[in-house]
């Protein structure tokens, strides 16, 4: 807690922005209260920041405004704005852009139920609003993964051969249908968000975020999977025997007894400089535990540990993944940051 | 002539609310400008103060900002109550074109010949009571990118939230909270370490 110059910085010293910000929990400010009472760093950080806002306040605390001025200014401005040029209102503007915008879009309308007459092949290839596929799905995943997505009227198919992806899809319309191929089987959704890793011909893991997920593999066996759910390829013939229609979530007292213990396991190889292996043990670290109290803190710190393994792009992508999920967390920043990082 | 025509409205309620105030003023009610004036100028003063706009042009730039409001009144989203950060926001927008601007180069190297810039209130009075560091303050802040020293005195000094700050400039919660972190970490180098 009290470290010396040359000992390695606090850990918790951004809980001093956190708490001056008011983005801690009642119990996290307590706690980051009793800490920074006991922690010299944190203390000498606290007191630093207080006096440069106390700083920044008396360099202009002392000036006198001239009240004098400030009528006069007063009187300028009203003045300027009585006698301005009235401003055209804004639906004339809106009107001068509605208007040739509208005709142009009858002129498209027009020209989409009438198109020139074309062979049906030359048709796809035409680059018109009614030719381009809005696709209900967003994938996120990075280079390496090996993807690709099509749609065929109200069908779409996102086809993942390799890697990870995460996909977003839309509330489906009762007549439109959403799949993902997977080397060994296939899920059907019907809007929702979730993340699949691919591996050897293999589906590997898949975690469900928003919604309702089915597995089906080839010989018909169904995995149904809901929010915060997550199946993950451990033995060969897990799926085949596993009850239908639910995965069922680990008990709940395994998950209080072990979280603690593998979140801390993955922590000392992040610690230790084995980004890649503390990667991978926060990635199993949320499949195992979900719904744990470290949850949150393990999805930032796999991203983490990615970006310190030097896969800025799969950082990018956990690290989006991360803020979509919590949005407000104290980490937003950092992983804010990694998404930024990942663009370059 | 035109002031004749558009004569204020007698009476504006006291308690009327920033955004009611601001619909007004859409509408072309000058009372209710002179009282968005009254309630906000000092806090829009003191932000162009406090990020280094020197006392001449803060005049200049308050009156371009509250003769932007009848255009730009119904922009106004209602996301906080009070418009101040909102007018901040515009100011400081106004005051980096102005930065940016041929003619505001030229005058400032026209300045360099007759006296040195005084940005900030760091009277001798307060330097001879001992008060080195608020000078070493105030070279510091004068020093930081003014993006850096805008998010430093609109949530630090101002006290308005990063994600006000943010929505004011235009910019993402989180760059702001970046912004003001590295602020903070230069600011505090430059007042411990000289």
């Amino acid at each position: 807690m009290t470290s010396g110059p040359s000992a390695k910085p606090c850990d918790r010293l951004w809980e001093i922005d956190a708490v001056r910000a008011g983005r801690l929990s009642f119990a996290e400010e307590a706690s980051a209260l009793r800490h920074r009472a006991i922690c010299t760093e944190c203390r000498e950080r606290f007191d630093s920041d207080e006096r440069l806002v106390a700083l920044g306040r008396e360099l202009t605390d002392g000036e006198e405004v001239d009240l004098l001025r400030v009528r006069r200014l007063r009187a300028h401005i009203l003045r300027e704005a009585a006698t301005a040029t009235p401003q055209r209102r804004p639906w004339l503007r809106i009107a001068f852009v509605a208007v040739p915008a509208m005709a142009f879009a009858a002129g498209v309308a027009l020209f989409a139920r009438h198109p020139t007459p074309v062979a049906p092949a030359a048709a796809v290839a035409t680059f018109s609003p009614a030719a381009v596929p809005t696709f209900a799905a967003t994938v996120t995943a990075p280079d390496i993964t090996h993807w690709s997505q099509r749609r065929n009227g109200n069908s779409e198919w996102v086809d993942l051969e390799n890697g990870t992806a995460f996909l977003e899809v839309r509330k489906q319309r009762t007549d439109e249908r959403f799949f993902v191929e997977l080397p060994d089987g296939e899920i059907e959704v019907r809007g929702t968000k979730f993340e699949v890793t691919v591996e050897e011909h293999r589906t590997i893991q898949i975690h469900v975020v928003e919604g309702v997920v089915a597995f089906i593999r080839p010989n018909g066996d169904e995995v149904v999977l809901r929010a915060n759910e997550s199946w993950r390829r451990k033995e060969p013939v897990a799926i085949a025997s596993a009850p239908r229609p639910v995965l069922s979530p680990p008990p709940r007292h395994a998950e209080e007894n072990h979280a603690p213990r593998d979140y801390e396991v993955a922590m000392a190889a992040y610690r230790d400089g084995d980004y890649t292996a503390a990667g991978e043990r926060f990635s199993q670290f949320l499949v195992d535990h979900p719904t744990s109290r470290e949850a949150e803190d393990a999805a930032f710190m796999e991203a983490n540990s990615a970006a310190h393994a030097g896969r800025s792009d799969v950082a990018a992508v956990l690290a989006e993944k991360f803020l979509k999920r919590y949005p407000d967390s104290f980490h937003a920043r950092d992983a804010a940051t990694l998404v930024a990082r990942g663009a370059h | 002539v035109n002031a004749a025509v558009r004569l204020p409205k007698p009476v504006v309620s006291k308690i009327a609310s920033d955004a009611s105030l601001l619909a007004e003023v859409a509408d072309g009610d000058l009372s209710a400008l002179g009282v968005l004036f009254d309630r906000h100028q000092s806090c829009v003063r003191r932000v162009l103060r406090r990020t280094g706009v020197s006392n001449v042009d803060v005049d200049d730039l308050i009156q371009a900002t509250f003769l932007e409001l009848p255009r730009i009144a119904s922009m106004f989203d209602g996301r906080s109550d009070s418009c101040a950060s909102w007018l901040c926001g515009i100011a400081l927008r106004l005051a980096a074109r102005d930065r940016r601007s041929v003619g505001r180069f030229l005058k400032m190297l026209v300045s360099f010949g007759r006296s040195s810039p005084q940005a900030m209130a760091v009277t001798p009075e307060k330097v001879a009571s001992g008060r080195e560091e608020i000078g070493r303050f105030a070279d510091a802040l004068l020093a930081l990118a003014p993006k850096k020293r805008e998010a430093f005195v609109m949530i630090e000094l101002e006290g308005f939230s990063a994600e006000l700050v943010a929505h004011a400039l235009g910019e993402n919660p989180a760059t702001i909270r970046t912004r003001l972190f590295h602020a903070r970490s230069e600011l505090r180098a430059a007042v411990e370490h000289e």
